[in-house]
């Protein structure tokens, strides 16, 4: 009975370790696939296939149009290279695995918070050397191009949108509550200010963030460089987590003057980052913090009436060191041969880019989005000089179909901001270490900032220590 | 040799044939061994080609999309990788930081907390249900449907709908009963002590209608003799659940607290989806851990090795359980 037991034993593993063997051989490794060789010489002439995501889904009939246009032309006037378009869209939680599978396309847009993570990862190829030769890549704005960098200055995306964080206000609750929209607060005591005004008059929300999903964290950031203090420091190799600072404890105590001080914070703490758009679309939420494009997701998503859609800039502290940045970076594949990323980088310069540089391609974007009832005209930190892209907004004012003037204070402001970049290192981490300060002093009175932010210095040290 | 598994018992029919010793060897096979060729020989006479052949795309099906990845996640938990290059061998290190991050013991407090209020609130409630509905013979049917009901509706839908119901605002439908009644609205998934109870009890709402089904099953197999003789003893309602009813449910109540238990260990979508972690990291359990190493950090190392810690522990967990519950399950 034993050794027919054990015998039965030994012919699954056998029938286990062959299914091992036979996976193994089907199965596209990590280590396979045409990796790119950093710096190796590309050809342009070469004959390459590439494929390409984002492609605008069927009821974007206009936008749709426009892009296979703009790649049928594209063809054309570059014989060798063949585009394969398809709808995939960059998503955090199958990024890798799409990735390591290989059905990622060679090229991909990714937001700003994450191109360093992917870097750091050994997941972006290194375009260093296809930039710098690059007449139009290489003119890039170099104050937000420097995101897409590592330390070394190597390089690994190209800023194809940017933008800052700013605050986002409700301006028909700004009128219900007899405040002046078209004068948003500047500073954190205005904000305040502003936030018991607006749950005084109007009953709703004064001022939120969300707090969960790592948001806080991101938020509680831009906070503290606002209010003077950086969350790291870099010497050599070594990284120092800062977060229990000056500028930091300054952010918790205004949080915890909105909510336990003016009760103006409403009655939900845990807002993720859908939430609170959602709130706001809805006319729930006077003023919150996020990336200043956040038009599309809650008037052209969400329904929010365009005109009540208000956008300022990042609220000023004390001695601030600049504002956190965001945006759209065009990521190419590490598995992409030099060929593809040539080819990838042609594309990126002549769809994404050409319409700052070329009267034509920006009219056909814009008459396109209009069209599909997308915004044109949305303020944003140029990708190119800012000469250059008054010019662009020359060409497409005739389109432009967002009221500007309720974005004036902020648009005024971008020429003047410092932009600062995320968190070098394990950014995602800290954020998620701040994420449970935020919720703290919005959820217990008694909640001790020092305490908090000591014990999530602690713990991303560590990480950081950890590697 | 008794063997070490857990069997739902009932007692043999009048007419079925006894059963043999467990180690009895069936007749024919015993005797003297026979030659490796002449065993492949009667094999293959036997049909034994065909039946591998029948036998072998559910193999390499079950061998690619389900035993690979596990074995594959094995190594990646003793590997660092970026998914692009090839892999580091790091021994220990990812246990070893994974046991350093003080997220964990958070973490697991929290998934225990869970487990234990689930097993309080969530596993009598379907065995209470099935026996009502048991006795209720001509709403059977309808009651049945009531009960599964809430398990047809997605998880991520159900789980929203309840975020709904636990608005803090007075516009809660918790809360404005609250309101209604004089009481101060309640932060129901904001409150650090209240988080989880209420992520359990929207648990429970979704997945009893399951349990309840299979205790009904169970309910409905218990022969009618057994009762008849307790009415004619004198036994009450109550008398006969606790020494009829009960008994016979014994071995599926035995397998139904396991796989509960093992469930609950690894809850993640409810408190993904109502709280993602919070307030204060009370909600967050150590699958959501899992999540955020794979797919926030993108360290796969960690997220593995974490994994095969919670496989490991959910098996001594079951192997200690069905060690003590051997001798109840058995009797």
């Amino acid at each position: 009975m034993r050794q027919r037991r054990w015998s039965r034993v030994g012919g699954v593993v056998s029938s286990l370790a062959l299914v091992g063997v036979l996976a193994t051989g089907c199965s596209d490794g990590a280590d396979t696939g045409a990796e790119a060789q950093v710096g190796a010489a590309c050809d342009p002439e070469a004959d390459v296939t590439i494929t390409v995501g984002e492609r605008p889904t069927s009821d974007q009939a206009a936008t749709l149009e426009a892009w296979e246009n703009a790649i049928a032309a594209f063809e054309e006037l570059h014989p060798n290279i063949t585009i394969e378009d398809e709808e995939t869209k960059y998503d955090v939680s199958t990024f890798s695995a799409l990735l390591v599978g290989g059905t990622l396309p060679t090229t991909l847009q990714v937001p700003f918070t994450d191109i360093q993570a992917l870097v750091a990862r050994g997941q972006a190829a290194d375009i260093t050397t296809y930039v710098e030769g690059d007449e139009v890549l290489s003119q890039l704005n170099p104050q937000v191009a420097g995101v897409t960098q590592d330390a070394e200055g190597h390089t690994f995306g190209v800023v194809r949108a940017a933008y800052t964080m700013g605050l986002v206000y409700d301006r028909a609750l700004f009128e219900q509550a007899g405040l002046d929209p078209d004068a948003p607060p500047a500073t954190w005591d205005e904000v305040l200010d502003a936030a018991a005004t607006i749950s005084d008059k109007t009953g709703e929300t004064g001022f939120i963030i969300p707090t969960t999903g790592n948001v806080g964290g991101w938020l509680l950031t831009s906070m503290a460089y606002s209010n003077g203090s950086l969350v790291q420091e870099a010497e050599g190799d070594t990284t120092t987590v800062t977060l229990d600072t000056p500028g930091m404890r300054e952010s918790l105590e205004f949080l915890h003057d909105v909510r336990w001080g003016q009760d103006a914070a409403g009655d939900n703490f845990l807002h993720d980052n859908n939430t609170v758009r959602d709130d706001l679309a809805a006319g729930y939420v006077g003023q919150s913090l996020n990336g200043a494009n956040l038009y599309n997701s809650v008037v052209i998503s969400r329904g929010m009436p365009a005109e009540d859609f208000g956008l300022a800039p990042f609220p000023a502290g004390d001695d601030a060191v600049g504002v956190l940045g965001g945006g759209n970076i065009q990521w190419f594949s590490p598995k992409a041969t030099p060929d593809q990323l040539c080819a990838a980088l042609e594309w990126t310069k002549y769809y994404f880019l050409d319409r700052y540089v070329d009267e034509e391609a920006a009219t056909t974007w814009a008459e396109s989005q209009v069209a599909d009832d997308l915004p044109v005209g949305l303020p944003e930190v140029p990708v190119v000089s800012q000469e250059q892209y008054e010019t662009f907004l020359g060409w497409i004012e005739p389109q432009v179909n967002v009221p500007r003037e309720n974005y004036r204070a902020y648009i005024d402001s971008l020429p003047d901001a410092t932009i600062v970049a995320e968190p070098a290192v394990k950014a995602q981490e800290l954020y998620a270490a701040l994420d449970p300060v935020a919720q703290a002093v919005l959820t217990r009175e008694d909640a001790d900032p020092a305490e908090l932010l000591q014990a999530a210095q602690a713990q991303v040290q560590d990480l950081v220590d950890a590697g | 040799m008794r063997e070490n598994t857990l069997t739902v018992t009932a007692p043999p029919a009048a007419d079925a044939p006894p059963t043999p010793p467990r180690d009895a060897e069936p007749p024919g096979r015993g005797g003297r061994r026979r030659s490796p060729a002449a065993a492949l020989l009667s094999w293959v006479r036997g049909g034994g080609v065909g039946t591998l052949v029948m036998f072998l795309p559910l193999l390499l099906t079950f061998g690619y999309f389900a035993w690979w990845p596990i074995a594959k996640s094995l190594i990646l938990a003793f590997q660092r990788t970026d998914l692009i290059t090839e892999p580091t061998w790091v021994g220990l290190s990812n246990f070893e930081r994974v046991l350093a991050d003080p997220l964990l013991w958070t973490a697991l407090g929290n998934t225990a907390w869970f487990a234990v209020l689930a097993l309080v609130i969530g596993f009598p409630l379907p065995v209470l249900m099935a026996v009502v509905m048991a006795e209720l013979r001509r709403t059977r049917q309808i009651t049945s449907v009531l009960a599964y009901l809430p398990v047809i509706i997605p998880p991520v839908v159900s789980v929203l709908l309840w975020k709904q119901f636990y608005e803090p605002s007075d516009t809660g439908l918790f809360n404005s009963v609250l309101t209604r009644l004089g009481i101060e609205p309640v932060g129901w998934l904001q409150e650090p002590a209240l988080a989880i109870p209420s992520i359990v009890v929207q648990s429970t709402w979704a997945s009893a209608g399951t349990a309840t089904i299979i205790y009904l099953a169970a309910l409905m197999s218990i022969r009618t003799e057994l009762y008849d003789a307790a009415e004619v003893d004198g036994a009450s309602i109550l008398q006969r659940t606790w020494h009829v009813t009960l008994p016979q449910l014994r071995g599926v109540i035995l397998l139904m607290l396991l796989l509960q238990l093992i469930g609950t260990m690894q809850v993640f979508t409810e408190p993904f989806v109502m709280t993602g972690g919070g307030p204060e990291n009370r909600t967050v359990t150590l699958l959501m851990l899992v999540y955020n190493y794979a797919f926030l950090s993108g360290d796969f190392g960690k997220a593995t090795a974490l994994s095969l810690l919670l496989a490991v522990g959910l098996g001594l967990l079951s192997a200690v359980y069905l060690r003590l519950t051997r001798k109840w399950s058995e009797s």
